[in-house]
């Protein structure tokens, strides 16, 4: 379709397109400039209703909610810390996520190792709780983020009953032939710091005695240790015998 | 209720003088149409748009990102705000003052004249 030029226009609707065009720009102008307000994060929904809005493939689903949680954070123009989070409410979420997709690992990764950084204690044994509770429901999938849990609790919180009571965990639940021997063996090492030489000689030899152990070098290294139990054994008791 | 609906209007107006412009600018039916929805999107959210050009995070004192800040920011005031039309916080939580509804009114006064006379300009380019 061909075009008449532009002088065919009216002259009064040329100049009222500019005029009003000019009016949106100096409203634009003095509108004032949006300003970021950290949102909070609201609870999740229902799982039956998460269900309902998978449509029958829930993986994909609690994958979206995964990445809708970690980049809660980051708002527009504005960034939130991970502590001022409600922690309660993240929690609600990592469950929900892993209701919808048990085998996924992600929402522990989450809890182990971003929001139980932060520098609130309390938060961190929250995190570090949820775990736990989340290991015992399927102890052969997700050993790795309690034993983080532990280390966590050991380095981090310098909680030593807190590390031990997680390796206890770790040594019953988590017993899968595929599941590496220093998994067990933690809790074995955690007595020996909290000073418990005798129950640690003990859980050592029991372990050396039940073949579990196969590795020559691993059981020469679990040897030296045994031996060096005995010795510090002997040290600490009253007699000095 | 009666703000929110007067709200509603507004917004109504603006997206229905878009669908006119486009109609008389665009040969095809799904240009205009493509063209109306990108545009709705884009004028409701271009307050994210700005905060996030904006953002603490992306380095501002970097001159590309200050120059991308004020693209979006000139980007800005070529579109109405609908990212402020019809909240449903005026229909469940709180009324709005009247100062808020009036900016809205004017806001789709001038836009929806902007866009009534961008139409008649193109109308009266064509050889009917």
């Amino acid at each position: 379709m061909s075009e008449r030029p532009s002088a065919m226009v009216p002259r009064i609707v040329r100049v009222l397109l500019v005029l009003f065009f000019a009016a949106q720009i100096v409203l634009a102008s003095v509108r004032s400039r949006p300003h970021a307000h950290a949102e909070e994060l609201a609870p999740p929904p229902a799982l039956p209703v998460l269900r309902c809005f998978a449509a029958g493939d829930p993986i994909p689903f609690a994958q979206a909610m995964t990445l809708y949680l970690q980049a809660f954070d980051n708002q527009p123009g504005i960034s939130i810390p991970f502590a001022q989070l409600d922690y309660d409410t993240v929690q609600a979420w990592l469950t929900r996520i892993l209701e919808l997709d048990p085998r996924t690992q992600y929402p522990l990764l989450m809890a182990s190792q971003l929001y139980a950084q932060v520098p609130d204690e309390g938060k961190q044994r929250q995190m570090l709780e949820f775990v736990y509770r989340q290991f015992l429901v399927d102890p052969e999938r997700r050993w790795p983020w309690l034993a983080h849990a532990a280390i966590m609790a050991k380095h981090r919180l310098h909680n030593l009953p807190l590390a031990l009571r997680y390796a206890n965990a770790l040594a019953q639940h988590a017993t899968a032939p595929s599941i590496p021997h220093w998994v067990s063996q933690m809790r074995i090492f955690l007595h020996e710091d909290m000073g418990e030489y005798q129950v640690a000689r003990v859980l050592l030899g029991g372990l050396l005695d039940s073949k579990a152990v196969q590795d020559p070098h691993e059981i020469r290294f679990l040897m030296d240790r045994l031996e060096q139990l005995k010795s510090a054994e002997k040290s600490s008791s009253p007699s000095g015998n | 209720m009666a703000w929110w609906t007067a709200s509603l209007a507004f917004e109504l107006i603006l997206v229905a003088a878009l669908a006119l412009f486009c109609v008389i600018t665009f040969v095809q039916i799904m240009p205009a149409i493509s063209f109306v929805v990108a545009f709705y999107l884009l004028a409701r959210g271009i307050s994210a748009v700005r905060l996030l050009a904006a953002s603490p995070l992306l380095s501002p004192a970097e001159w590309t990102n200050r120059t991308v800040a004020w693209l979006v920011d000139g980007l800005a005031w070529l579109l109405p705000d609908l990212g402020r039309f019809t909240p449903t916080s005026w229909l469940v939580d709180q009324s709005p003052d009247f100062a808020a509804v009036g900016s809205l009114a004017l806001q789709s006064l001038i836009y929806g004249a902007v866009l009534v006379c961008a139409g008649l300009y193109d109308l009266y380019r064509k050889s009917l």
